[in-house]
C-alpha cells in the first residue's frame, strides 16, 4: 500500500517530462554536499544492426540504428556528468555488415559512441578466435571476460577480467561473464578457450571488487541469458546465488526487460537484472545516486526505444 | 513514434557496518510507464563513419530477389518461416545431391534458433536473407540408423517442434506419434538420410548424438545460398513465396 501511494505521488511529480530524473530524488539529498549521480547506459545483443529496421518491418518498423543511438547517447552525455556505457555481448553477427567486414564497423562505431567496456557473447566467436583478434585494433574499449580462459589462444592477454572505473572519486567495479561455449559455438571457432564456472567466478570477482577494492557499485556484464526452464545457469539464477553484485547487465536471450526485476541475493540484499532485447532497438539507462560517504544509494531505470528520425538517411 | 520510458526507482541504503565496509540495507522501487513521441535524433559523425560501409553493403544487398505473399514468422509446433526454409532446403539439397547408392534424402530438419529474423510481406532483398541466415552454415547429409533417427525425432517432439520437411508426426506427452515419411510409416530397422546444417550435425544446440552418423556427406552449398537460389528460382517462374501450415507437426489430442 505504501508503495502504491508513493508510486502515484511520484507519477504526478514526474508527469510526462522525459528527463526529470532528478525530480524523483528528494531535494535534501541533492542539496547535500558530496552527492553524486552516475548514469549507466547499456545495450546487449546488437548483432551488427548498424542500420535501423526497415519501415515495412513486421515487428520493429523504423526502429534501432546506430545513428539514432549515437544521437541519444550524445544527448545524455550533454545532460549528465558521469556517464558509463556498456554492452553485454553478441556485438557481431546478424547483418551483412558482419559478413562483409568482420566486425570492423561495429567496433569503430562503439568506440566513437564512447563505450567503456563490453563482454564477449557466443556469436562474437563466429569468425573464430582469430576473427576477433583481427578486428580488435578497431576498438578503444576493453573486452571484460572473467570466466573465459583465453591463455592458450591468440586472445591471450587481450581481454581483462575486470575493470574499475572512477567517476568523481566513486569507484565502479565491472566484471564479465560468458556463456558455456560447448554445444553452442562450433569447436573450431572457440578452440582452446576454457569456460570457467560463472557462479564461482562471479563470487570471486564481486568479493574482490566490493570488499577489497571498495567499489560501492559492482556491475556484472553477463552473456549467460536471463532465464531458462532447465537448470542452466542464467542471470535469474545467478542473481539469487550472488553476493556483492548490485546490477547485472545481461544478454543472450534477447529478453526485453522493460523494468529491471529486483532479486534478493544470498544475503537477502536487492540486486537488479537488466536486458534490453536485441538489435540495438533500445538503450537501457540506470541512474545511481550516491552520497559522498556512500551511506545511501538510489537507483532509477529508464529504457529508451531507439527510432530513426523521419529525415534520417 | 512512441518512446516507452519505464522508471524504476529504488533506494539502497548502504550503511557502514564495521567500517570501512559498506552494506546494502534497504531497497525500495517504483515503476512508471511514460510515452513520448520524440525520435532520438541524428548523429552526423555516425552517419559519416557508416557511409563507406553502407554504400558497399547496399549496392550488393538492396537487390530485390523476390516477393512474399505473406509475413513469415517462426512457430511451434510448425511455423510459416520454418516450413518455408525446411521445404526449400530439402528441395535444393535433393537436387544437388548425387548419392552413390541412389538413395535420396528422406527429410530435412533445422533449428528455429538459426532463423534470425522474420520475412516481411512484399519485396525481399538479398540483405533480408543475410539477416535471416547470417551464418556461413553449409548443408550436410547425414545417414542415421533407425534408432538414431528415432532419437532425433523424439528430441524434436520434446522441444515442441522444429523446422522440418519430408516428415510428419504428432506430439503426445512430448513424444512423437504416427510418424510418416513420404506417406510411409517410420521404420526403426532401416537407415535414414537427413539434410541439416553443419552446425547441428556437429553437435550445435546439444544435438551431440548426431556426431556419430553412419555417414557424413557434404554437398558444398551454404544454407543462405540455398535460400537465395530458391527465391530467385520462384521469381524466375513468376511465383510469389507463399508457404502454408500443413500440420506436418501437430499436437495429438
Amino acid at each position: 500500500m505504501k508503495n502504491r501511494n508513493r508510486r502515484d505521488f511520484l507519477k504526478y511529480l514526474i508527469g510526462t517530462s522525459a528527463y526529470l530524473s532528478l525530480g524523483s530524488v528528494p531535494f535534501e539529498l541533492i542539496a547535500k554536499k558530496g552527492f553524486h549521480k552516475l548514469t549507466i547506459l547499456y545495450t546487449n545483443d546488437v548483432h551488427s544492426h548498424i542500420d535501423p529496421f526497415p519501415d515495412n518491418d513486421p515487428k520493429f518498423p523504423s526502429m534501432g540504428g546506430v545513428v539514432s543511438r549515437a544521437a541519444l547517447i550524445r544527448r545524455i552525455r550533454n545532460e549528465e556528468k558521469n556517464v558509463l556505457l556498456f554492452d553485454a555481448g553478441d556485438i557481431f553477427q546478424g547483418t551483412p555488415y558482419f559478413n562483409r567486414f568482420g566486425g570492423v564497423p561495429e567496433l569503430k562505431l562503439m568506440s566513437m559512441m564512447g563505450y567503456d567496456a563490453a563482454t564477449i557473447g557466443n556469436h562474437d566467436f563466429d569468425n573464430g578466435i582469430d576473427g576477433i583478434v583481427k578486428v580488435m585494433p578497431n576498438m578503444n574499449f576493453p573486452f571484460i571476460c572473467s570466466n573465459y580462459d583465453f591463455s592458450s589462444t591468440a586472445m591471450a592477454g587481450k581481454t581483462v577480467p575486470y575493470r574499475i572505473f572512477e567517476k568523481e572519486g566513486i569507484r565502479i567495479g565491472v566484471f564479465g561473464l560468458g556463456i558455456e561455449l560447448e554445444g553452442l559455438v562450433p569447436k573450431n571457432c572457440f578452440g582452446k578457450t576454457f569456460f570457467l564456472d560463472p557462479v564461482q567466478k562471479a563470487a570471486e570477482m564481486a568479493f574482490f571488487l566490493k570488499k577489497e577494492m571498495k567499489c560501492p557499485l559492482v556491475i556484472c556484464l553477463s552473456h549467460l541469458g536471463y532465464f531458462y526452464k532447465s537448470n542452466k545457469i542464467s542471470d535469474h539464477a545467478l542473481a539469487r546465488q550472488s553476493k556483492n553484485i548490485d546490477l547485472i547487465i545481461g544478454g543472450h536471450t534477447h529478453t526485453f526487460l522493460d523494468s529491471p526485476p529486483a532479486y534478493r541475493n544470498k544475503e537477502n540484499k536487492e540486486i537488479f537484472v537488466c536486458q534490453v532485447g536485441w538489435a540495438g532497438l533500445k538503450l537501457g539507462r540506470i541512474d545511481a545516486f550516491l552520497e559522498g560517504n556512500l551511506a545511501e544509494t538510489r537507483m532509477e531505470s529508464t529504457i529508451e526505444t531507439i527510432r530513426k528520425k523521419t529525415s534520417e538517411i | 513514434m512512441n518512446r516507452l520510458k519505464i522508471f524504476l526507482l529504488c533506494i539502497c541504503v548502504i550503511a557502514a557496518a564495521c567500517s570501512p565496509k559498506v552494506k546494502l540495507k534497504k531497497i525500495e522501487h517504483n515503476i512508471f510507464g511514460l510515452t513520448s513521441s520524440e525520435p532520438a535524433g541524428v548523429d552526423s559523425a555516425a552517419i559519416k563513419m557508416i557511409s563507406p560501409y553502407k554504400t558497399a553493403i547496399d549496392s550488393e544487398m538492396n537487390e530485390i530477389i523476390g516477393t512474399s505473399a505473406v509475413v513469415m514468422t517462426k512457430g511451434e509446433p510448425e511455423g510459416l518461416l520454418g516450413n518455408f526454409v525446411a521445404d526449400l532446403t530439402l528441395f535444393i539439397a535433393r537436387r544437388q545431391y548425387r548419392p552413390d547408392d541412389s538413395i535420396n534424402i528422406d527429410f530435412c530438419f533445422l533449428n528455429n534458433g538459426g532463423l534470425r529474423r522474420d520475412l516481411p510481406q512484399g519485396k525481399i532483398n538479398k540483405g533480408i536473407i543475410f539477416e535471416l541466415m547470417p551464418f556461413e552454415n553449409t548443408l550436410v547429409i547425414l545417414t542415421l540408423s533407425g534408432q538414431n533417427t528415432y532419437d532425433l525425432i523424439r528430441r524434436i517432439a520434446a522441444m515442441g517442434g522444429m523446422p522440418v520437411a519430408g516428415i510428419r508426426f504428432g506430439i503426445k506427452d512430448k513424444n512423437p506419434v504416427s510418424i510418416t515419411l513420404d506417406s510411409k510409416p517410420f521404420d526403426l530397422n532401416r537407415n535414414y538420410k537427413i539434410v541439416t546444417s553443419d552446425y547441428l550435425a556437429e553437435g550445435g544446440e546439444n544435438f551431440s548424438f548426431l556426431k556419430n552418423p553412419v555417414r557424413y556427406e557434404t554437398i558444398g552449398i551454404k544454407l543462405r545460398d540455398a535460400i537465395i537460389e530458391y527465391i530467385l528460382m520462384q521469381t524466375g517462374k513468376g511465383n510469389e513465396l507463399n508457404p502454408t501450415l500443413d500440420g506436418r507437426i501437430y499436437y495429438e489430442k
